[in-house]
């Protein structure tokens, strides 16, 4: 390790000279020491965004027609409850709360083909919040659009389809780690929809303390995925578990409610009041399951959509950060987005509805029986399957199916 | 039977977002008011134990999250529900307008099995406000639950506590004709299951 990355005061000037790799391994290893300031330089570099001047705010989008969702952004900004940093005013909420709108609201209309989804105003308020320091408003807006296009994108899709795909990781993840903690909570047999705020937050909703939040952002950028947040969660999940699983135990003695409301309501909750420090040794327990367990060997992931963040944008990246940024800096992000967005073919539909499985196979079963009975009869015994065949067709122009067929075909213009 | 057991009785609460669905429910459960309660992501529930006349039971209330995108979620927590509440907010006629396509969207994800006398409880919320922003009328909205088979409907204040525990009452009480009925038919369905299983049997000899 270098001696910059044991320094205990880094300073600005220290930071702007050095190398991302070096970045990487600080917000890794010693992200408790950083400090707001440090962040306003590290957390640009780490995104992506080219080192230049940004000068004033380009106010263009204003004039750009309204998107859908904005009512909606209003609603939930003016409810956003700032989180509490030193140094920071609550009598400045009102300006936060314009700030923090014009932020989304600029996204969207210059992006109109993503969605803004409940949960993005609290992402949006944590950027707000600690990029405030560099006083560079327009470094903020630039570092939020990179943020949203190469990691939020499948949860600003029209639908939740594939935020839901993205939740199978957690449950996968805690059988692989913690078994007997997924057999307590009988995992297999409810749908994770309790883990919907906290993924597609990156924590935000759930958790109220910002060091913590800041640590967490600083693995999402120093890994340049969100799939680090599936580990952390998992960590706290498993760290926590006596504390939930107390309650689960005492309410279900009550016998009312089925155990699967309990585990989601027990689980709904248990991150309201986790400390930094439990942040921080999730964090650390986060790379080592990711170590055993890489994203790429969950079949969770493996079902994901080709175009999904995870796959794409949002890898977990190990090695040289600078081709990471150079890729996304070449990426043309509403093209992207534009593919993300057409519909999947038929038969992948098919194939990804667990329902038609079962159908699936069925047909193909009947299908090649069939087929290998009827070539065994027709070796062995041609005299009986010319009989079945004869049976079989008198069958059909007797009960008229065969008009049916006839005039089906016609229907469709086939011979 | 049912007087022994204890009675769960599953309340959902839908609605546009920011209508106060998580106000209405925590000035019922904990009898408190905050400005600012953050958007509800996905759903969870809060429980509250009740005496009706002299039966105790327990409400299991869902709150919902009210941006549209969530609502394909209903599926997995609308099933069972005893009755459903649909929130409007009184400044916002949007919010009201849609207070038929959150019912029918109920309808569809929960899967009760008499649509028709489902209960229902059409709740108008922050009538705190001055007079000058209530949009909509009072008389739109009883007409409105006229139409839709005389559902009860309140003018309520989440902020001040006003007519809640009135609201929540006649919530309970039809979950619980609800439930009754739907135990009654379960029992009513298994002594029918009885008798063709012994009809089969008869047959057979």
């Amino acid at each position: 390790m270098s001696s910059f990355l044991q320094d205990a005061v880094i300073t600005e000037s220290v930071l702007v000279g050095a190398s991302l790799s070096d970045i990487q391994r600080l917000c890794k290893a010693r992200s408790r020491l950083l400090n707001s300031t440090e962040r306003t330089v590290i957390w640009p570099k780490l995104a992506g965004l080219p080192d230049e001047v940004y000068g004033e705010v380009d106010e263009g989008w204003r004039t750009q027609p309204c998107h859908r969702d904005e009512d909606q952004v209003m609603l939930d900004v003016q409810r956003t409850q700032f989180l509490v940093r030193s140094g920071l005013q609550t009598k400045d909420n009102e300006k936060y709360r314009e700030e923090l709108n014009d932020l989304i609201v600029r996204l969207l209309r210059e992006h109109p083909t993503l969605s803004y989804y409940q949960g993005l105003h609290d992402i949006a308020a944590l950027i707000l919040i600690v990029l405030k320091d560099r006083d560079e408003p327009e470094v903020t807006y630039k570092f939020f659009e990179m943020f949203s296009f190469c990691h939020l994108r499948d949860f600003m899709m029209p639908d939740l389809t594939m935020s839901t795909q993205m939740l199978n990781m957690v449950p996968e993840c805690i059988s692989l780690v913690d078994r007997q903690l997924y057999d307590e909570l009988s995992l297999e047999s409810m749908k994770p929809f309790f883990c919907l705020s906290p993924i597609i937050t990156l924590l935000t909703h759930d958790i109220k303390n910002f060091s913590s939040l800041c640590l967490i952002f600083d693995q999402v950028l120093a890994c340049g995925s969100i799939g680090i947040v599936v580990y952390i969660y998992v960590a706290l999940m498993i760290n926590q578990q006596d504390k939930y699983l107390e309650k689960i135990r005492l309410m279900e003695q009550e016998d009312m409610f089925s155990r699967e409301d309990l585990v989601h309501n027990a689980l709904s909750k248990f991150l309201m009041d986790v400390s930094l420090d439990d942040v921080e040794l999730a964090i650390a327990d986060s790379y080592k399951i990711l170590e055993k367990w890489p994203l790429e060997k969950l079949k969770s992931f493996k079902r994901l959509r080709k175009w999904s963040v995870m796959k794409t944008t949002s890898k977990v990246y190990v090695g040289d950060i600078r081709k990471l940024v150079q890729f996304r800096a070449e990426t043309d992000f509403d093209k992207l987005m534009k593919k993300q967005m057409m519909p999947s073919p038929m038969i992948v539909k098919l194939l990804m509805n667990e329902k038609n499985h079962r159908l699936i196979k069925i047909s193909l079963s009947v299908g090649i029986i069939s087929i290998v009975l009827s070539i065994l009869l027709n070796k062995h015994h041609p005299q009986r399957y010319t009989a079945l065949c004869q049976t079989v067709s008198s069958w059909l122009v007797n009960t008229n199916h065969a008009g049916k067929l006839h005039s089906f075909l016609d229907g469709l213009g086939l011979p | 039977m049912s007087s022994r057991k204890k009675t769960l009785l599953k309340v959902i609460i839908l609605g546009d977002s920011g209508v106060g669905k998580t106000s209405l429910m925590q000035q019922f459960v904990n009898g408190k008011f905050s400005q600012q309660y953050k958007a509800t992501i996905g759903a969870d529930f809060l429980m509250k134990e009740l005496v009706l006349d002299d039966k105790t039971v327990t409400m299991q209330l869902w709150d919902t999250a009210g941006q549209e995108r969530f609502q394909s979620l209903g599926v997995a927590f609308y099933r069972g529900a005893d009755c459903c509440v649909l929130v409007y907010d009184v400044t916002n006629p949007k919010s009201f307008e849609n207070v038929s396509l959150w019912r029918d969207e109920f309808l569809v994800q929960a899967n009760v099995k008499n649509p028709e006398n489902f209960p229902f409880v059409v709740i108008g919320n922050k009538i705190d406000v001055d007079e000058s922003k209530k949009l909509v009328s009072l008389k739109k909205a009883q007409q409105f639950c006229a139409n839709l088979g005389n559902l009860p409907l309140f003018q309520t204040s989440a902020k001040e506590a006003v007519n809640i525990d009135q609201a929540f009452d006649v919530i309970a009480r039809n979950a619980l004709q609800q439930e009754e009925n739907d135990e009654f038919q379960d029992e009513f369905n298994d002594a029918i299951n009885i008798n063709l299983e012994s009809e089969n049997q008869g047959c057979a000899c």
